[in-house]
């Protein structure tokens, strides 16, 4: 079956072949609309999601991913060549009987046979649960994902792209096509049924041997045999939605056109720019390419707004910019210099005001309130704690603010690109969630409480750390505790409204206050965790270092409250176990388990000494 | 009674003590951490019973004190705190706010785990309905025609029990019961005496499910007492589209009456209709991703009648009673929506305690920043 993709590959849109640098300008082409796991986005994005996907990199080779796409739209013969399907996995690739390479990268050519000879093993894979499937098993069943969805990428435009099909004048007649017009599946589709009939009566007049069969015959049957390969291939591929179909968000692609009737006037119009495209793309013609693109009705300021989004990156830019503030604030604790204070403080800035437009320019895309996914609640937390330590600055005037506000940034900022995943982060909700108001309640409220949590545990890490290595004074001390105790309460205050709210909100939703569901005990435990902490200090039940220790604990009890319930996989909340993740939260609370122990140990140890001096 | 009020306070003051508090919340914190990890292997609904509702749990040998035991003593704690040691004044008021506050939630919640009553109901478009099946417990019934003449919690039912339902003449023997059954094939040799279709069917016990909705419960029975005809042995379970029935003559040269034995959810009535006149489902454009599901009702209580929509997140209020839209059924010819109905007393509570507590809570804030509370936490 699979060599039978490239054989139609070669069928369709082999009339000519191109240079790999033939580079079009790809600003308005990357801005067209393409309706894509329920929102229209920008072709750019399309195009970035789908080579993110593969190759698991942004930029697998040195084609940006919008020529890529170009490329196999209208010249699939060529980029069948390129090196873009990662497969990370050697049993996978022994399976697929792949050459070892120093990257693991390769192109859907080198795929093909293995592809053909593991389906029957995907076959059986498919039937089984997921639970039962090993990893290579699942990288397996995933580059044969990859592949198909690349197919339906490569014969997006099979119905309407010029075939390598030569038709006598006669059928050329027949089909309404004049002497240089191309030869289309969507132009056969008027003469399809009589091909198939004539076709169905030389099959039994003459059986199914095609030596038998005059030349006429054989041309005749392998036209027939074309069109049906063609149309099989393409029936079901809704991969491209491009072309407008009437309301806002109603597009379809160009087989659905065919498959499902839904072809007009406007559709073939649209239709008719797209294939002007392909035409300039093959001829090179900047000219028609740019005329083109001009009158395709595309340009509307959210599609445009998304590709400066994907372009800027605003996320990866303010990790850098809390990595410099990092780095200057550290350095100003080192050599105590004002120049280096105001560095840090201003990167610090920099980085929040773009974590802030980031955040401002997924709202005005999604038309939602920020948070609605885990990936999103990290980056709203990512802006929320760096905000917190601005206050914490104004406060103590000695850099701690900054420090804080620079770890707790980089941090978020790392735990957010490892959370991204490979697909769409600007998801649609499911009907649950599709509430405005509890995003913008319950939501921002609990995630706001997360931020302010964590910005409390690394104020109490600076504590511990400052104390232990014996680098802050006693009023420096004394006002960071100070500090750390007002933090401790907004966090209790945040945490304890946001889980009350959220109890109503699943009032609202499913009838019941409270299910103890995971991710409702886990907020209950963020509650829990501060009100004893709080409660023993006051009532002098814990010393000053076990406060400040439990609060430095508050890092992991978060992380479990908000990442680590979800790995459950039982709830209302749970995105399933991942493994990566369970190792690394594992990782982290024993990392912070030996920190906060040895640096408590060590105050302990300093303490004694100078009790008994 | 100075002598009285005097050693009502000594016991308040006693139990106010900060120590309790110090001591339950780290028990408080392990029931939760141990009763949500154990949701994996037991579900939702077993950990609630075995941890959060329960006055204990036994963790290995060891007996630890449960959800409710805690909840107990934090509310006498926080009470007799909030009665007999509160600082009256105004450094403190956010405090007492709060604490007030939290009081108020956990009293809510004693209502709600006392008075709330949940269950479904399911109607088809264009058809009326105004009962409510219970999401858990199911039930023995015995019918005649649409009459309950008999029903048994299906808790109650052991293997080897012998019913008799009041005024027929037969005797029910409970040969096995489940309460999550499976289905299997009933080999030949044990076919002799069993009707369609336990002939050829066997109920298995199987490990509960923990979505309690999803465990199929059904009993294996023989009849004796109805006549030749009718002394078989029978099967029957929850949702089975065919339920067994008896036909049994009252006496010589009367008409028979045909009993149906079913297992079925405990029913009850809702004191109004609702009629189904259309469902929708809204899909996330190219998508079989739902962004909304909305039932569109008329609501019929005596002689009034009115629409109204139900929608995700916007239930409908009547009466006492909630009804949210939890789940749909589009597989057959007419679409079925099912609206989770729960009665609950105490619903008002937690809205009321958020505002207090956040009330609370802020006002601490402020008085501790503005440094008119110093001192305090």
């Amino acid at each position: 079956m699979l060599r039978y993709i490239i054989a139609l590959i070669l069928i369709t849109c082999s009339t000519a072949s191109f240079a790999a640098d033939n580079h079009m300008p790809m600003d308005g082409f990357g801005r067209l609309p393409i309706l894509h796991e329920g929102r229209v986005k920008p072709l750019d994005s399309f195009a970035r999601l789908e080579i993110l996907k593969f190759s698991k990199k942004e930029n697998p080779t040195d084609l940006p991913p919008l020529v890529w796409l170009s490329d196999s739209l209208f010249n699939p013969a060529d980029a069948v060549s390129e090196k873009i399907f990662a497969v990370d996995d050697p049993i996978t690739r022994h399976s697929l009987g792949l050459e070892e390479r120093k990257k693991p990268l390769y192109s859907y050519v080198e795929l093909v046979a293995g592809l053909e000879k593991t389906t029957p093993q995907v076959g059986q894979l498919m039937g089984k649960p997921d639970k039962s499937l090993s990893p290579s098993d699942k990288a397996l069943l995933n580059i044969h994902e990859n592949a198909l969805e690349y197919t339906h990428i490569l014969r997006s435009f099979s119905s309407v792209l010029p075939l390598n099909i030569e038709l006598s004048p006669e059928w050329r007649r027949k089909a309404d096509l004049k002497k240089d017009d191309p030869v289309t599946f969507s132009a056969l589709q008027k003469i399809n049924p009589e091909i198939e009939d004539q076709v169905k009566a030389i099959i039994k007049r003459k059986g199914e041997d095609p030596s038998k069969y005059s030349a006429k015959e054989q041309t005749l049957v392998t036209l027939g045999w074309q069109l049906k390969t063609i149309a099989d291939a393409g029936s079901n591929n809704k991969l491209f939605r491009v072309i407008p179909t009437g309301g806002a968000d109603e597009y379809a692609s160009p087989w659905e056109l065919i498959d499902d009737g839904k072809g007009s006037p406007s559709t073939e119009k649209a239709l008719s720019n797209w294939m002007a495209l392909s035409d300039a793309w093959q001829s090179k013609s900047l000219d028609k390419w740019q005329k083109t693109l001009n009158s395709m009705p595309h340009d509307t300021a959210r599609l445009q707004i998304e590709v400066w989004y994907n372009q800027i990156a605003p996320f990866q830019i303010s990790i850098i910019l809390f990595a410099i503030a990092l780095c200057f604030s550290l350095a100003n604790f080192a050599g105590r210099h004002i120049y280096l204070y105001r560095a840090g403080f201003a990167f610090l800035l920099m980085a929040i005001f773009i974590q802030c437009a980031g955040l401002a320019t997924r709202i005005y895309l999604m038309e939602r309130p920020p948070v609605g996914t885990l990936y999103e609640s990290i980056l709203f937390v990512g802006v929320i704690a760096p905000l917190v330590s601005l206050f914490v600055e104004r406060r103590l005037r000695n850099g701690s603010g900054v420090l804080s506000g620079a770890i707790s940034g980089v941090m978020l900022g790392v735990l957010g690109m490892s959370l991204a995943g490979e697909g769409d982060n600007m998801k649609v909700l499911g009907a649950v969630l599709n509430t405005r108001f509890w995003l913008a309640t319950h939501v921002l409220c609990i995630t706001i409480g997360y931020g302010w949590c964590l910005l409390t545990a690394v104020l109490a890490h600076l504590i511990l750390v400052g104390k232990a290595f014996a680098k802050t004074t006693t009023e420096t001390h004394t006002d960071l505790i100070k500090t750390m105790t007002t933090h401790s309460l907004f966090s209790l205050l945040f945490t304890t409204v946001g889980t009350i709210l959220g109890g109503i909100w699943a009032d609202q939703s499913w009838g019941r206050f409270w299910g103890w569901d995971p991710k409702e005990n886990g907020a209950l435990l963020i509650v829990l965790w501060l009100i004893w902490l709080i409660h023993g200090k006051i009532a002098g039940q814990i010393s000053q270092l076990f406060w400040i220790c439990g609060m430095a604990f508050l890092s992991v009890i978060v992380a479990v409250a908000w990442v680590g319930v979800n790995l459950l996989g039982v709830g209302l909340h749970s995105y399933g176990f991942i493994e990566g993740v369970f190792w690394g939260l594992g990782g982290f609370a024993a990392f912070e388990v030996l920190l906060i122990g040895g640096l408590a140990t060590k105050i302990l140890k300093t303490d004694r000494l100078m009790h008994a001096h | 009674m100075k002598s009285f009020s005097k050693e009502l306070r000594k016991i308040g003051l006693r139990l106010a003590r900060p120590d309790i508090l110090f001591w339950v919340l780290p028990f408080m914190i392990l029931v939760l951490v141990i009763g949500t990890i154990s949701q994996k292997e037991i579900g939702i609904l077993a950990a609630q019973e075995r941890y959060f509702s329960s006055f204990y749990y036994m963790l290995g040998f060891i007996p630890l004190p449960g959800g409710l035991t805690l909840i107990t003593i934090l509310f006498i704690n926080l009470l007799a705190k909030f009665l007999f040691k509160s600082h009256w004044s105004w450094e403190k008021a956010g405090t007492i706010v709060t604490h007030f506050g939290v009081l108020v939630l956990i009293l809510g919640g004693a209502v709600t785990y006392f008075t709330s009553k949940d269950g479904y109901l399911m109607v088809a478009e264009g058809e009326s309905s105004n009962i409510i099946e219970d999401y858990h417990q199911r039930m023995m019934v015995v019918r005649d025609g649409d009459k309950i003449v008999y029903q048994l919690p299906f808790e109650q039912i052991h293997n080897g029990m012998k019913i008799s339902p009041t005024n027929t003449k037969f005797l029910i023997t409970i040969n096995k019961s489940c309460f999550n059954c499976g289905i299997t094939r009933r080999p030949a040799d044990e076919q002799d005496g069993w009707t369609t279709p336990g002939k050829f069917m066997r109920l298995d016990p199987k490990a509960s499910d923990p979505q309690d909705e999803k465990n199929m419960t059904g009993i294996e029975f023989s009849v004796s007492g109805a006549g030749a005809d009718m002394d078989e042995k029978y099967l029957t379970f929850d949702k089975f589209p065919k339920p067994p029935q008896i036909e049994v003559i009252p006496a010589e040269g009367a008409k028979p009456i045909t009993y149906t034995i079913a297992i079925e959810r405990k029913k009850r009535e809702l004191p109004f209709t609702i009629s189904l006149q259309s469902f929708k489902q809204e899909f996330h454009p190219g998508t079989d991703m739902a962004r909304a599901y909305q039932s569109t009702v008329m609501v019929s209580d005596g002689d009034a009648s009115w629409p109204a929509l139900i929608q995700m997140n916007e239930p409908l209020r009547y009466r006492g009673y909630t009804l949210y839209q939890s789940s749909f059924d589009v597989s057959g010819a007419k679409p079925y929506t099912v609206l989770t109905i729960v009665e609950n007393k105490g619903r008002v509570y937690p809205y009321i305690s958020t505002l207090i507590v956040a009330f609370g809570l802020i006002l601490h804030l402020v008085i501790r920043i503005t440094g008119k509370g110093k001192g305090n936490a």
